[in-house]
Order: C-alpha cells, then structure tokens, then sequence
C-alpha cells in the first residue's frame, strides 16, 4: 500500500466508522425517547424495555463495534507512530524544523499585514500578542535541541506511552472480526448469542457462589475443620458430605465428652473441696514425715487406725532423729520407719483420692490439684470464662461457668443443626442442582460451537479484547439477584425443616 | 433503519500487518506523522 493509498484508507475508514456511529446512535437515542414516552403512561408491569427489542439492539452493537474498530484502528496507529517518531534521524528532524519555521514565518507575515490594515487599537494590540508569541515560538523551534523536538512532538501527539497488547490483526482475526460484522443477521445472531454465553455462564457461576456460600454453613464455626483443601469438583460429592458429617459427629462427641468432664469438675461442693485440698495440701515434710495439720484435715475421711499409725510414727520419727548418737540399729531403723511411713501416705492418699472421686476425674488427686494451682489445667485451657482460674488458681464463679456451659450449649445447637444442613445440601446437590449444573455446561458448549460455526474463532484473545472492550452488552441494568435468591431459599428451607425438627 | 454494515476500509486497515505498517510510516515525514496523529485524535465526533 502506498503512502497515498493510505491517507485515503485513513479517510474512508474514519467516514465508515464516523458514519455508522452518528446514523445509529441517532436512531438509538430516537428509539429511546419514544419508548421513554410511551412507558410514561404504562404501569411498571407493562414497560416497553429496548433490550428486548432486535432493531435497537442491532443499533446499538452497530454503533459500538464501529466505535470499537476505530479505536483500535487508532491505537495501532498510534503505536506505529510512535515507534517511527522514536527511530527519526537528525535529518528528519531538521527537515521538520525547517518546515515548521517556513510556517510560522508564513503566519507572522500574514498576521503582520493585518495588524497593519487594523485601525482598532483594541484589536491591534490582541494580533501584536499573538506575533509575539509565534516569535517566541519561532525562536523556540529555532534554538531547541532535536531530542527536545522529539519529545515535545511525542508528548503533544499524546504518543508517549507504548500502547500495550495493540497488535496489527493476523488474517484470521480480521477474517473474524469482518465475519461477526457481515450483514445484519449475523451480527444480531452472534451477539444474541454472545449474550446467552454469558448468561450462561453467570449461572454457572451464581451455582459456585451459592455453593461457597452453602459450603460456609455446612460447618459449625467452632470447628476445626476446613474445606478449604477440598478442591472444587470433588466439593459437593457425597465422599465430603460424608467426611463433614463424620467430623461434625465426632465434635458433638467431643462436647459431649466435655461436657462430661466439666460436670464433674464443676459439680456442687467441687470449690469447696477444691479449696480445702488447697489450704491443707497433705504434703510431705522435711522434718515430719506426716504434715499435723494435714492429717488434723482429713481426719475425718480416713480410719483411726491409720491417723493414729501416722502420729506414732511422727512421734518415733521425731524420737530417732533427735538422738545424738545414732547407732547402727537406730539408723537401720528409721530406714525401715521411712519405708512404713511411705505406706501410711499411700493408704492415705488411698482414702483422699476416694473422697474427692466424686468430684475429680482424674485419680491423681495430687496431681490434679497442683496443676490447678500452679495454673496448669490444661482442660481449662483456652476457655475465656475460665482464664482467671488458669491464670491464678481462682475458682470460677458461678457466672463464669454458667457461660461456660452455654457457649457449649451452643455451639452443639450449632452442630446439630449442620448435620441436618448437610443432609439437605446432599440431597440437593446430588439431585437438582447437579442436573441443572450438568445441563447448562452442555448449553453453553453448544451455544459456543453455533458461535464458532457462525464466524468463526471468536475466542482468539485479539477478537475477544475488542468484544469486551469496544461492546459491552452489560451495560444493561443487572438484574439477576438468582443467586441470592436461591440462596436464600436454601437457607430458608433449611431454617424451615430445623423449626420443623 | 436498515443498512448493511460495511467496514471495508477499518477491516483493512486493521489486517495490515506490523511490517506493512512499518513500511508505509517509513515514507512519512515528521509533519505528515503530526497531522495523522492530530486527526485520529480529533477522533469520531
């Protein structure tokens, strides 16, 4: 194509799209109006919507796509400009400045010789600025750098940002691009159904969004379970419905068993107990094997026989080891005392643990009760209401374990109502919603092979930028609150059978 | 209204491949490159 053949292509195409643009946009505006007038004595139910209507469709994506080619039609030439501005020689560029000089010197001489026909001071002082500045001007052109020239050109054209992902059409894309926009028929046609596609798709993917959203509700919150390394397909199959059902199973179990053991803990006269075990602490002595006030303290809960042993051998103990001089049979005998003594302690801590069996689960009474103190309760962990027993040995009020037993309360409520959440999701998505799933992905195969088969490769990226970017069918208000709606449905009958069961 | 559409010229000018273009921007002056440049800026209105 020659340099001439091109600025005349330039022309006819802007006329084209120029043309194309102004005569539908008219009629489309047209349209409006009197559809406007003619719903302003309709009720809502009855209004006249354009969309639906072919001939003001067909409009509107004639005098989009024109809009679209042109400015791509622009951007590549933009581009190609740039490029052939950057790679200039100084040559050029003097060739450039000559020529822009001969022209300002051509405007001053012309301005000139009207400031001198001018009589009006007023407007002779205005054309005398305007000499000035092309003085200035060119000087400017004059003295400036040929970089200067460059950049300056290139800033002014607004060409000074490599215009991304523009690339001139290959035949194919230009052989779709002409084919979308053949004749009327098929451009209706394709972008009817480009509009199906996209519908279709959107309910595909108002499905998944429902399915997250569903999937969100299937776990209790307190759970410590995630779908999150489920991947999608394998999501709403009855292996992880199954595998949700048996992790939720096993957390109402561990609440249950929890409850269990808290109960326990917790019952009536535990804090007295507990406090009691704290204040007396049976521990063992340094210089007495067998604490006084200890023994004074569980002297009700163990036999005579034995708080009488203990104090005789408290008494031999303190015998022995006051002596003097202690010989070989008193030292053989406070070996034999100790291991006696170990006895006594054993039958009663025997009797303890048995007193406080009721309220401690655990049979190392010792054990339990000092890991209490020293802040250890390791089955307290975690549980807010509980932080001051675990911080400083403090009983837990009343309050505090009432709180307790409804936040576990409810997050059972919450299992069990997932159980059945997960139940219905199963029989939902296994049936239905499936089908329904399975049905639109065969549509929108075949609405995509009728696109193919009509204009060809439409999915090349190039064509689909210049859809997308130059044609915007979603311009149309958006109404399709389907997937709130059914998800809301969903959790309404959900919510429905819960009040049921 | 009814009108084939017929982008011929845009559709031409669009399959010109990178090198065409190369070539006929090589025989632009830097004056005739600014005029193109202003008028595609003018743009469709």
């Amino acid at each position: 194509m020659t340099k001439k053949e091109f600025s005349e292509y330039i022309e006819k195409a802007m006329e084209e799209c120029r043309s194309i643009y102004k005569e539908t946009k008219s009629y489309t505006e047209k349209m409006y109006s009197s559809a406007m007038k003619e719903n302003m004595n309709k009720s809502a139910i009855g209004l006249y919507t354009l969309e639906n209507d072919p001939e003001y469709m067909y409009n509107k994506y004639m005098e989009r796509l024109a809009l679209s080619k042109l400015d791509r039609l622009y951007s590549l030439l933009k581009e190609a400009a740039r490029e052939r501005m950057e790679s200039m020689s100084d040559e050029d560029i003097e060739e450039y400045r000559e020529e822009k000089q001969a022209e300002i010197s051509e405007e001053i001489n012309r301005k000139m010789l009207k400031f001198e026909a001018l009589t009006d001071e007023m407007a002779r002082l205005v054309i005398k600025d305007s000499i000035d500045e092309l003085i200035i001007e060119q000087k400017r052109v004059r003295t400036c750098a040929v970089d200067e020239i460059k950049s300056s050109l290139i800033e002014k054209l607004g060409i000074s940002k490599t215009v991304s992902n523009i690339a001139p059409l290959a035949d194919d894309e230009a052989k779709v691009l002409a084919n979308i926009s053949r004749d009327k028929e098929t451009l209706t046609r394709f972008f009817k159904l480009l509009e199906e596609y996209r519908n279709l798709q959107s309910d595909v993917k108002t499905i998944g969004i429902e399915r997250v959203i569903i999937a969100r509700d299937l776990i209790p919150s307190n759970m410590n379970f995630s779908l999150s390394d489920i991947n999608e397909e394998e999501l709403f199959s009855d292996e992880t419905f199954d595998k949700i059902q048996k992790q939720i199973s096993i957390y109402i179990q561990s609440a249950v068993d929890e409850e269990t053991v808290e109960s326990m803990y917790f019952s009536d006269g535990a804090e007295e107990s507990y406090y009691a075990l704290k204040s007396t602490s049976y521990k063992y002595s340094d210089e007495i094997p067998h604490d006084e006030k200890a023994l004074k303290h569980f002297k009700s809960i163990i036999t005579d026989r034995l708080y009488e042993l203990a104090q005789l051998q408290n008494q031999e103990w303190e015998r022995l080891h006051n002596k003097m001089f202690k010989t070989n049979e008193t030292t053989s005998r406070i070996a034999s005392l100790s291991s006696e003594i170990d006895e006594t302690k054993e039958l009663i801590n025997h009797c303890i643990i048995e007193k406080y069996k009721e309220h401690y689960s655990n049979n190392d009474i010792y054990g339990s009760i000092s890991t209490r103190i020293n802040g250890k309760l390791e089955y307290a962990l975690g549980r807010e209401s509980l932080e001051d027993f675990y911080n400083t040995g403090i009983w837990p009020t009343k309050e505090q374990i009432d709180a307790l037993k409804r936040a576990r309360e409810l997050n059972k409520k919450e299992a069990e109502k997932c159980v059945i959440r997960v139940e219905v999701a199963k029989e939902k998505f296994s049936g239905l919603q499936e089908r329904a799933l399975n049905n639109k992905n065969e549509k929108i195969e075949l609405v995509r092979k009728e696109m193919t088969d009509l204009v060809g490769n439409w999915e090349n990226p190039t064509i689909l930028n210049i859809i997308n970017s130059g044609i915007r069918i979603d311009e149309k208000p958006i109404t399709k609150p389907v997937q709130e709606e059914s998800t809301n449905k969903f959790i309404n009958e959900t919510e429905e059978l819960l009040i049921e069961d | 209204m009814d009108r084939e559409i017929k982008t011929e010229y845009v559709d031409k000018l669009l399959s010109l491949t990178k090198e065409e273009l190369e070539g006929i921007f090589n025989e632009l002056s830097l004056s005739e490159l600014e005029d193109l440049i202003s008028k595609i800026n003018e743009g469709v209105e």
